[in-house]
């Protein structure tokens, strides 16, 4: 029985990952009616770049300063008074201030990657033929996955992660301090999308924009920068994601999000492409499915199930749990 | 005295196919105007090119002074120009009230907002008993009541509306021109109307034009448009 409540746990865990994924994956179909099938590759490349800010990066070509000082983000212990304004541990060599600053930079770097590419490579197929922008995202899948193949290798990274202390116990099951704050984070993160959709102005801006562009231009709203937004958070989400998956795993590697971008697309295509509702959702009940079939039937049979479910979803309920039938536009 | 807009010589294509030849329009602040014509005439072109949804390929508008021919949609309601679009184009699954709020996108004013809520609500009670109903799920007769709310959230000077008559009963009609001589007469919006039906638009209009495949055929005080026999048959179609 405890196995079965910790399996539940973990796949909650994950689940809320693959929700994050299948969030930013609802973002730029309902902004643009657009799959994305760059997510993945797009989250695994900031979440390398995020890899790469947390190595100690040489300061040598900074004059005066010796040629073996090293700034480590991770380590970065700054005091004030002599009073530590750091958390964590001296001794795991990973402050968890230096963790949040790696997250926020990391985090803003794809932020501003989902805006370019939305502005540089996507913008100019759009209004042709749909098919060009999902061309379009395939080749950046592509050229992301060759490209961090040529610059970091594919031998997988050991990646930080804040919490690696024991398993939090919680009387019926234990889950281990990553999971747990993995999950946490993924919740804060979806609550914070659902307020900015439903109760901002810039967010309904957003959602007018998706529905229907020209009259939301009569309303003074600037539908292009709508969409670069739209892009630039759902790549912003997509990074918070590989970064809590890659610690997860055995640590990061070009190849991190294939596996994860297909459970993400489950979890979208389960809760209805077009609903942040059914993404959330979907992607719990995929994790939490996935662990259980794992546990109990086998890890081999997890992404046939998950393929499975795919093809199922699509020929008897193409809209999903969440998703709004297609009703013609008025 | 200059008129609050002049579209002057305008000429506006859809790729290949010319949908306004020459265009030149003058509507008076604080009047009603009409534009009449048969479908595919270029009214709704013509509103297209001043609320800045199309870009004239030729020609100028001027607004207050202001050159605004091809300056962006999203620029041009700053200026307080609304456009009711033909066929509405409300925001069908957000709700009624979400879809007035998108109205006063561009202003911060809420108390102003507030008050141009209850005003929009006095005119269409309808709109806020259905406030949190979706827009999608409204009758034809309350969309255009919320697309017509929605555009006066903007505030505007000038309301361009397209064809508010389409596909209602009567006795909407009488309801919604009833509101619209309203906004104009209490209000003080400047109204352009595109119209099928000529006969309702003229009983509120002061001045109207007729256009014919992209070129103002006749134009005339409303008065004179309704006496004149040939133009009433041949262009207007009563
Ligand atoms: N999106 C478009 N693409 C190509 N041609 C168009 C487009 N919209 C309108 N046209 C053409 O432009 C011309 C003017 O159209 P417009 O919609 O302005 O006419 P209208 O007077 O509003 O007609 P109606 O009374 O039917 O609404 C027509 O010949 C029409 O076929
Ligand atoms: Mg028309």
């Amino acid at each position: 029985m405890e196995t079965f409540f910790a399996q539940l746990a973990n796949g909650a865990s994950t689940g809320a990952l693959y929700g994050l994924l299948a969030l930013a994956l609802v973002f730029i179909f309902r902004a643009t009616d657009v799959v994305n099938f760059a997510q993945g590759e797009m989250a695994m490349f900031s979440t390398y770049l995020g890899w790469s800010i947390s190595r100690p990066l040489s300061l040598s070509w900074i004059p005066f300063l010796g040629v073996d000082r090293h700034l480590n983000l991770l380590t970065w212990r700054p005091e004030v008074f002599g009073l530590p304004l750091y958390l964590g541990s001296e001794n795991d060599g990973l402050t968890r201030l230096g963790y949040l600053v790696v997250l926020v930079v990391t985090v803003a770097i794809a932020f501003v990657m989902g805006a370019l590419i939305e502005r540089l490579l996507i913008r100019p197929s759009e209004g042709k033929n749909l098919l060009n922008a999902v061309i379009v995202t395939l080749g950046i899948f592509a050229f992301l996955n060759s490209l961090a193949n040529f610059r970091y290798g594919p031998v997988p990274q050991t990646y930080p992660a804040p919490f690696r202390g024991d398993a939090v116990d919680f009387g019926l099951f234990k889950m281990s301090q990553h999971s747990l704050f993995a999950l946490v984070v993924a919740a804060v993160l979806m609550i914070a999308v659902y307020v900015f959709f439903q109760r901002t102005k810039l967010g309904l801006g957003v959602r007018a924009a998706a529905l229907n562009p020209s009259a939301s231009q009569l309303m003074g709203i600037n539908t292009g920068r709508m969409l670069t937004l739209g892009w630039a958070l759902a790549a912003a989400i997509g990074c918070v994601a590989g970064m809590l998956i890659a610690p997860a795993l055995s640590g990061i590697s070009p190849n991190l999000m294939f596996g994860i971008l297909l459970y993400g697309f489950a979890a979208a295509v389960l809760g209805g492409l077009d609903s942040a509702l059914g993404a959330v959702v979907g992607g719990i009940a995929v994790g939490v499915g996935q662990s259980m079939v794992v546990q109990y039937v086998g890890s081999q049979w997890s992404d046939i199930i998950a393929f499975g479910l795919i093809i199922a979803i699509l020929m008897v309920r193409p809209t999903g749990l969440f998703g709004a039938p297609a009703v013609k536009k008025v | 005295m200059a008129p609050m807009l002049e579209v002057r010589s305008v000429r506006a294509a859809y790729g290949p196919v010319v949908a306004l030849r020459e265009i030149s329009i003058r509507v008076p602040e604080r009047s009603i105007v009409t534009l009449l014509g048969a479908n595919g005439a270029g009214k709704s072109t013509t509103l297209r090119v001043i609320s800045g949804l199309m870009r004239p390929a030729a020609g100028a508008v001027i607004f207050d002074g202001l050159p605004i021919g091809g300056r962006p949609a999203d620029w041009v309601v700053r200026q307080r120009i609304a456009h009711v679009p033909e066929g509405r184009q409300i925001f069908a699954t957000l709700t009624v009230e979400e879809n007035l709020r998108l109205g006063a996108y561009t202003r911060d004013d809420r108390a102003g907002i507030q008050d141009d809520m209850t005003r929009v609500f006095a005119y269409f009670p309808r709109l806020k008993e259905r406030r949190r109903q979706v827009a999608g799920t409204l009758s034809g007769g309350e969309q255009q009541m919320l697309a017509m709310g929605r555009a006066l959230m903007t505030r505007p000077r000038l309301l361009l509306l397209d064809e508010p008559s389409l596909g209602l009963a009567p006795l909407i009609v009488k309801d919604i021109f009833r509101i619209i001589q309203a906004v104009n007469e209490e209000d003080g919006v400047t109204i352009l109307l595109v119209e099928q039906d000529a006969r309702v638009a003229l009983s509120v209009a002061s001045y109207g034009y007729v256009l014919e495949t992209g070129r103002v055929a006749v134009h005339a005080t409303a008065a004179e448009l309704k006496a004149n026999e040939t133009v009433r048959r041949s262009y207007l179609g009563y």
